[in-house]
């Protein structure tokens, strides 16, 4: 009688060390998961310095964008009157090369509104190509 | 006496399984931390709708200072990062291979994050824009 007393206890500590462990696993699980969920991301090109071939096509769209500032093709606009603008100018237009929109940002735009605007060009079917405005030009 | 013994056996079984455990738990443990520590340095990504993924192993940094970091070691300039950068990326010819985690603070202004952008470009990598998803409404 006195034996199946003590084997009972045995269990009863495996279980304790099983708790730790699964606290351990459900760590590392949430630690991955959350990895996952913020590796999110944009591809970005940004044209070489002696590529001209952008920069001479008249058919090209460009947009200008400052910290408050916005206009495609020297025509003033409203962040949220982007995406149709351009829709509207990628009609039709099927060849990478015919789909890329130059974006010129000033110096004093913030990376939120840059990074935005990248994402608008790319979401209305634009082929996104980075560049800067020049310092007193 | 005899039942004594037995329990004894029993319990260096069960050690020794739990080692090997324990072994695998840390293995894991170390991998996921390893993996973290890439991209240790803290930095207020911007909120955009999400669009691509990068599996990427090079991450590039600035923090709100404006500080530069390469797979979270500071690097003291852009031209320090370009060279850097070259080395990392010899030899690789794919897009997917030439991918650069771009983690950067969503209010930094352009005149602190458009050296790195460009370092990036002229190692030959192609800029993977971080960012948070943005919570819909």
């Amino acid at each position: 009688m006195k034996l199946p007393v003590k084997r009972g206890r045995i269990l009863a500590d495996s279980n304790l060390v099983s708790i730790g462990d699964i606290a351990f696993q459900l760590i590392v699980f949430f630690m991955v998961a959350a990895t996952f969920t913020r590796s999110t991301s944009m591809n970005v090109e940004l044209p070489s310095g002696d590529d001209n071939a952008v920069q001479d096509d008249s058919r090209s769209i460009t947009v200008q964008a400052g910290a408050k500032a916005i206009a495609v093709n020297e025509q003033a606009l409203e962040l949220d009157q982007l995406e149709p603008k351009l829709r509207e100018l990628l009609n039709g237009r099927t060849e990478g090369a015919d789909r890329v929109v130059v974006l010129v940002t000033g110096d004093d735009i913030p990376f939120q509104r840059h990074a935005a605007i990248m994402h608008i060009i790319r979401a209305s079917g634009g082929v996104v190509a980075v560049m800067y405005e020049e310092e007193g030009g | 006496m005899r039942l004594q013994l037995r329990r004894a056996a029993l319990l260096r079984d069960s050690s020794l399984v739990s080692m090997g455990d324990i072994a695998f738990q840390l293995i894991v443990f170390f991998m996921v931390t390893t993996t973290f520590m890439r991209d240790s340095t803290q930095v207020d990504l911007p909120r955009l709708p999400i669009s691509d993924k990068t599996e990427s192993p090079i991450s590039v940094a600035i923090d709100a200072a404006g500080k530069l970091h390469l797979d979270g070691q500071p690097v003291d300039t852009s031209g320090s990062l370009e060279s850097q950068l070259r080395t990392l990326l010899e030899g690789k010819t794919t897009t997917e291979d030439r991918q650069v985690r771009f983690r950067c603070d969503a209010n930094l202004i352009q005149k602190n994050y458009r050296s790195a952008m460009e370092a990036i470009s002229n190692a030959g990598g192609v800029i993977a824009v971080m960012h948070d998803p943005e919570s819909n409404p």
